[in-house]
């Protein structure tokens, strides 16, 4: 093998090694940090509860709209499945039956404002 | 330094019959500096290729955060957060979830968190949300829940939120 082979064959070895050593660092050591993470990054376990919590509020005022407004915090995706989402999780994580009928009647009411706003 | 450019008497002898005689270009005896190994290159190798994977880890595909806790939340969506709590805890009265709830979002000083943004709500005119957060703030001051109304029924926290997990 010539020299200026195995020259070629040690860089490409050592900028592997490199390129490793900086994803480790990058990825590992000193990772990127997510300070101002948005809602919609929440864990489930939390996007359950504040759903709950919207839930809960809507059975005190019965108002609709402001439930969805509230739910917006969530992500921009379809409101419906949301609490449909978080209804699963609480009844797969066995919160009390009350949260989960509060959670269900949340569903139906936003069910019905849609099928009326069609 | 005493370079010697002309073959000697034993050169001459061993390549009297070597064809490549002609092409055999006389030689130093010592040496020169640069023509020693040199090993920079690794060292190239090594820094560009560090500095390439932390472009990629960095900039290109830089970790991705998901199941994040409220406590990662950016100001506003914590005061939204943090908002929710006060007026769930004001309707259900219900201190103990309310007081776990809060402790999600990891304020350093959840009393002094709610008081001064029940002030910023109160200034801003949302008179009920600023009174719900004040309400919260005065009964984790105590240590008690507060008198709100007692029409909703009360729900007992089950759940143990888990730890964000980061995902690359």
């Amino acid at each position: 093998m010539g020299r200026r082979a195995r020259r070629l064959i040690f860089f490409v070895l050592t900028l592997l090694i490199g390129a490793a050593a900086g994803l480790a660092y990058g990825w590992v050591a000193n990772p990127v940090e997510f300070k101002d993470a948005s809602p919609d990054t929440l864990g489930m376990a939390y996007q359950t509860d504040y759903a709950l919590m919207v839930a809960e509020l809507y059975q005190a005022d019965g108002d609709i709209p402001l439930a969805a407004s509230r739910l917006s915090y969530l992500g921009e995706g379809p409101l419906l499945d949301l609490v449909n989402v978080a209804m699963i999780h609480a009844e797969a994580s066995n919160y009390p039956s009350g949260d989960v009928q509060i959670l269900r009647d949340l569903t139906g009411a936003l069910a019905t404002s849609k099928r009326e706003g069609q | 330094m005493r370079y010697n450019w002309e073959p000697n008497e034993d050169t001459r002898e061993t390549r009297a019959g070597d064809s490549r005689d002609a092409h055999v270009q006389p030689m130093c005896t010592h040496d020169a500096p640069a023509h020693k190994p040199r090993h920079w290159y690794l060292l190239t190798g090594l820094i560009l290729g560090f500095l390439l994977g932390l472009a990629y880890a960095w900039l290109i595909n830089p970790v991705v955060y998901a199941n994040t806790v409220p406590a990662s939340l950016g100001p506003d969506n914590r005061d939204t957060y943090r908002s929710i709590i006060a007026q769930v805890y004001a309707v259900t009265g219900d201190f103990e979830r309310a007081e776990s709830r809060l402790a999600v979002l990891g304020d350093e000083d959840p009393v002094h968190a709610l008081g001064a943004q029940a002030q910023r709500r109160m200034a801003e005119g949302a008179v009920e949300e600023a009174r719900a957060l004040a309400l919260l703030a005065s009964a984790l001051q105590l240590g008690e829940p507060m008198s709100v109304p007692s029409s909703v029924p009360t729900f007992v926290p089950t759940q143990i939120l888990p730890l964000p997990s980061p995902t690359p």
